[in-house]
C-alpha cells in the first residue's frame, strides 16, 4: 500500500505496511534451495548430455545389460541361499529381523497397545485433530533399544471396540 | 505489457539461451537474478517460509526442464516465473488450508539485532506481524494483486500480463483489497488489545 493511498486517519495501518514491506523486501530464499535446484539441474543434464547411440545399437546394448544383469542377480541368489537364513532372527515369530546390512541384523518385535489418540504425536504422527479424546489399538515394530522403529497400523476405538 | 525488470549484466533473453544450451553459470545467474521475487512472492501469498521455500524449489526446477521448449517472445522470464509461482501458490493454498502456518503460530520470537531502541523494533516487528496476519486473511484474488502492485512495485499492466486480467480489473481488486486490508488490520488490532498479556513480572 502506497502512502498516497493511506488516508490522513490511518497512520497506523501505514506504519504497519511499511513494517510489513521492510521485512518483505529482506527476505531471501535459503541457500539450500539453490542447492536442491542446482542439484536437479546437475542431474538431469548430466543425463542430458549423454550422446545418442543409433537405434540398433541400442537395442543391442540393452539386451547385453540385461543379460549380464541376470547373471549377477543369478549369482548373487546362488550365493546367499545359505540355509542359515533363520538364525539371523534372534526371537521367534511375532520377532522380525530386518538384515539391512548382511554383517548386522537387528530383532525386532511386533507390539499391540491400545493407548489415547494424542499419544500417537509422540511418535512423529501428524493428527488433524489433535483434540478428539478417542482410543486406537496400534501394532508398534519395536527395537531391541525399545525404540518404535515403524508403525504398522492404527485402528480406532469406539466404546472399547476396534472399528475395521 | 510483459514485466520486463531492468537488470545489470546478460539480458534474460541471452541467459535462457545459454542456460538452454547447458551453460550452468547462465542458469545459476537467472537463479540468483529472481529467486528473491519468486520466494518474496511465495512467502506473501502462503503466509508459510517453507512454502515458500518449497515453491520456490519447484519453479526454478520447472523453468529447467523447460528451458527447451521456453520462448522468451511469448511471455517474458519475470511474468513466467510469477505465473508459476502464482498457480504454485494457489494450488498449495487449496491443499492446505485446512492447516496453520507455523510461522503464523510461532510470532512471538524474535532476534533483537539492535538495542539502539528495542521498544520501536519490537513495535515493528509487531506491526509487521499484524499486517502478516491481516493480510493472510484476504482472499486470494486481492492478496495477490496488491502483492504484485504494493510489495514488488509493478505497474498496473504488469500486474495484469501475470494475472491474465484487464488493467481495469488490476484497479478495482486493488482498491476493493486496499479497502479490505484495513478493515481486517483494524480488526487484528482491536483483537490484539483484548487479548494482550500483562507485562511479565520483573526481579532484580
Amino acid at each position: 500500500m502506497n502512502r498516497r493511498n493511506i488516508e490522513p486517519d490511518d497512520r497506523g495501518i501505514d506504519e504497519a505496511w511499511l513494517a510489513f514491506k521492510k521485512d518483505d523486501e529482506m527476505l531471501s530464499a535459503p541457500p539450500s534451495v539453490r542447492a536442491a535446484v542446482m542439484d536437479v539441474w546437475h542431474r538431469e543434464r548430466g543425463q542430458r548430455n549423454v550422446p545418442p547411440v543409433p537405434g540398433w545399437r541400442w537395442h543391442g546394448q540393452l539386451m547385453i545389460a540385461a543379460a549380464v544383469s541376470l547373471i549377477v542377480c543369478a549369482a548373487v541368489f546362488h550365493l546367499h541361499r545359505a540355509p542359515d537364513v533363520s538364525s539371523s532372527i534372534s526371537s521367534p515369530s511375532p520377532g522380525l529381523a530386518a538384515p539391512t546390512d548382511p554383517q548386522r541384523t537387528e530383532s525386532l518385535q511386533l507390539v499391540r497397545v491400545r493407548m489415547p489418540r494424542e499419544a500417537l504425536e509422540t511418535f512423529g504422527v501428524a493428527l488433524i485433530e489433535p483434540q478428539a479424546a478417542t482410543l486406537v489399538d496400534v501394532e508398534l515394530v519395536v527395537a531391541d533399544d525399545g525404540l518404535t522403529r515403524s508403525i504398522r497400523s492404527v485402528t480406532a476405538v469406539v466404546d472399547g471396540v476396534p472399528q475395521e | 505489457m510483459e514485466v520486463e525488470p531492468t537488470h545489470d549484466g546478460p539480458s534474460d533473453h541471452a541467459l535462457v539461451e545459454r542456460a538452454a544450451a547447458g551453460d550452468v553459470d547462465a542458469f545459476g545467474s537467472i537463479y540468483a537474478r529472481y529467486q528473491r521475487v519468486v520466494y518474496r512472492f511465495a512467502r506473501a501469498m502462503t503466509g508459510s517460509a517453507d512454502a515458500a521455500a518449497d515453491i520456490t524449489q519447484e519453479v526454478f526446477t520447472a523453468l529447467l526442464r523447460d528451458l527447451p521448449r521456453y520462448d522468451p517472445r511469448r511471455s517474458a522470464l519475470s511474468t513466467y516465473l510469477y505465473g508459476m509461482a502464482r498457480n504454485l501458490s494457489r494450488s498449495r493454498l487449496r491443499r492446505e488450508r485446512r492447516f496453520q502456518s507455523l510461522d503464523a503460530v510461532d510470532g512471538n520470537s524474535h532476534v533483537i539485532e539492535s538495542l539502539a531502541d528495542p521498544h520501536e523494533h519490537l513495535a515493528g516487528i509487531q506491526s509487521a506481524a499484524q499486517m502478516r496476519r491481516a493480510f493472510g486473511s484476504l482472499p486470494h484474488r486481492y492478496r495477490e494483486v496488491i502483492v504484485l502492485c504494493d510489495l514488488h512495485d509493478l505497474a498496473y499492466s504488469e500486474a495484469a500480463a501475470v494475472i491474465h486480467v484487464s488493467v481495469g480489473t488490476i484497479r478495482w481488486r486493488l482498491h476493493r483489497g486496499r479497502q479490505l486490508l484495513r478493515e481486517r488490520l483494524r480488526r487484528v488490532q482491536r483483537t490484539h488489545v483484548r487479548h494482550a498479556s500483562p507485562a511479565a513480572g520483573c526481579a532484580i
